[in-house]
């Protein structure tokens, strides 16, 4: 059974956070390969930390020197109104010659408004192009922004999490039975029973397994996803098959 | 695979099982306001456990936790029904204090209660006020268990306040849930002197490198397997061990070896 990780992270931090890090790219691999996990979303926190660009091109070098195929980026997107970044137009084409699979916001580090006006531009192309966008509250969006964003472009593939040391189905079920490409990141969803409740109500074919590496141990979501009370169909999607397929719809040109 | 170097790790991936017991002192029951669970019936429970393999699980109700009049019933229904698996803790809460009753429930019940649960950041309480030396005075004699919800730096149930009992009471046996979140290798350098003072895991596993750290402080045979069910999986905490920097043997004794020592007699 393959299994890809939506929700993967390195890169060296000066404030103590995560608790113990994953400082570099060969680190992340090396545990991958200690976990059985072949791939999966990965993003650099230097986007947040150093530079949106500086962080971007670092996690494209390392994907090319790998050369790994179930190894997918995410990059950080920014509204387009500063330019600093690709135009939301070319991301499509760049996305595919970086093996780059998703984007991500991050408002709270990037220091924009979550508006409709910043948006439209960025968000449109994704709509337009099925890339997926990870809209996690451990990413600085809150639950809030994150149900407006939907409410603003429905149609967007989106790969949902909230990071809450809680239970929080009460925040994400609505979101996974209103909108049809809203994906659940499973890296914080630890409830009992959890996976089987979501699968019995909406599917398994909306579920992403996830670990939140390095914030979190791999062997966590392992074990629930490993044992959880579903058929082995649906284990298989959730581990791997949901998260390529939706890597493959997007239309990269 | 979750962890090459791990025999029982190999073990439960292949199986889905892990090829041992495990002993669970850390849990709740019923509904919670604030959360939606799955299941949360002692049926549903004990079903779980017998999925996870999980051999007894010491619980409080979430109707005693938050009913300070009506709510420890619940508990003992509960155990009534499932008598080889569940025990309870009795809740103490601060404001509400009534030791004569309460430790006459306790002792007249010796096949309901393995003792009395504290939550002192809950009731905004702290735990080491005087008000509850009754409390702990009959535990210490009889050798049933204090769980306390612990957190790293709390003015009411922090390493301090533990450390404060412990001084009164030194033969107590503390169960310290949650280890000091946040704060585990301060809390456990202040309280570990005292021999009969354990640190529970629930929580532990939203933090990589936090369990590893409480076993090198600790001690592998001082740690307790804990889960908050119905809150989180059993898996999720299983998952954490097996993949964690800390050897098999340490697993053995975080999953069963110490329960079973502590709970012989009781449910062993």
């Amino acid at each position: 059974m393959r299994i890809l990780d939506c929700h993967l992270n390195f890169g060296a931090t000066n404030n103590g956070e995560p608790y113990r890090n994953c400082d570099t790219f060969e680190e992340l691999l090396a545990e991958l390969d200690r976990s059985g996990i072949e791939g999966g979303l990965i993003r650099c926190g230097y986007s947040n930390t150093v530079g949106v660009n500086y962080g971007n091109r670092f996690l494209a070098e390392k994907l090319a020197e790998t050369g790994k195929e179930n190894l997918f980026g995410v990059w950080a997107a920014l509204p387009p109104f500063t330019n600093e970044t690709p135009k939301p137009e070319q991301l499509p084409g760049l996305m595919k010659e970086n093996r780059i699979g998703a984007l991500y916001l991050a408002p709270q580090a990037h220091r924009f408004v979550v508006d409709r006006l910043t948006l439209s531009g960025l968000l449109g192309v994704c709509c337009e192009a099925k890339i997926p966008v990870i809209l996690n509250t451990s990413c600085g969006v809150s639950m809030e922004q994150i149900y407006q964003i939907l409410s603003w472009f429905p149609g967007l593939t989106a790969v949902v999490g909230d990071k809450d040391a809680w239970p929080n189905a009460r925040k994400l079920y609505p979101l996974a039975y209103t909108y049809e490409r809203v994906y659940l990141d499973l890296s914080y969803v630890m409830d009992a029973g959890g996976i089987e409740d979501m699968t019995g109500r909406f599917g398994a074919g909306k579920l992403l397994f996830g670990t939140a590496f390095p914030e979190r141990y791999t062997g966590s979501m392992l074990a629930v996803t490993r044992t959880a009370a579903i058929s082995d169909a649906d284990r298989e999607m959730i581990f791997g098959k949901n998260l390529e397929r939706l890597i493959g719809e997007a239309e990269l040109v | 695979m979750i962890n090459r170097s791990s025999e029982l790790a190999q073990a439960f991936w292949e199986t889905g099982r892990l090829p041992c017991d495990i002993r669970d002192f850390h849990a709740h029951m019923d509904e919670h306001p604030s959360i939606y669970f799955p299941f949360s019936s002692a049926d549903e429970m004990v079903a779980d456990m017998d999925r996870n393999g999980v051999k007894s699980l010491l619980f409080c109700g979430h109707f005693a936790l938050d009913d300070p009049l009506f709510g420890e019933k619940y508990n003992i229904e509960a155990v009534r029904k499932h008598p080889t698996r569940l025990r309870a803790y009795h809740i103490i809460h601060s404001r509400h204090l009534d030791p004569d009753r309460e430790i006459a429930e306790v002792d007249g019940n010796p096949d309901i209660y393995v003792g009395f649960k504290l939550l002192g950041d809950y009731n905004n309480f702290p735990v080491d006020d005087p008000c509850h030396d009754r409390y702990y005075d009959y535990l210490q004699q009889t050798g049933k268990f204090l769980l306390l919800h612990t957190w790293g730096g709390s003015p009411n149930n922090g390493s301090r306040q533990v450390a404060n009992i412990a001084k009164r009471f030194p033969k107590l046996t503390v169960f310290c849930g949650h280890s000091f979140f946040g704060r585990s290798v301060e809390g456990i350098a202040e309280t570990k002197q005292y021999e009969n003072i354990y640190y529970e895991l629930t929580a532990i596993p939203i933090v990589r490198g936090f369990l590893e750290d409480i076993v090198n402080a600790a001690g592998s045979e001082r740690v307790l397997f804990g889960t908050d069910l119905p809150w989180f999986s059993t898996m999720h905490g299983v998952g954490m061990i097996l993949g964690a920097d800390i050897t098999d043997e340490d697993r053995r004794n975080i999953f069963y070896r110490n329960g079973e020592r502590l709970l012989k007699g009781i449910l062993c």
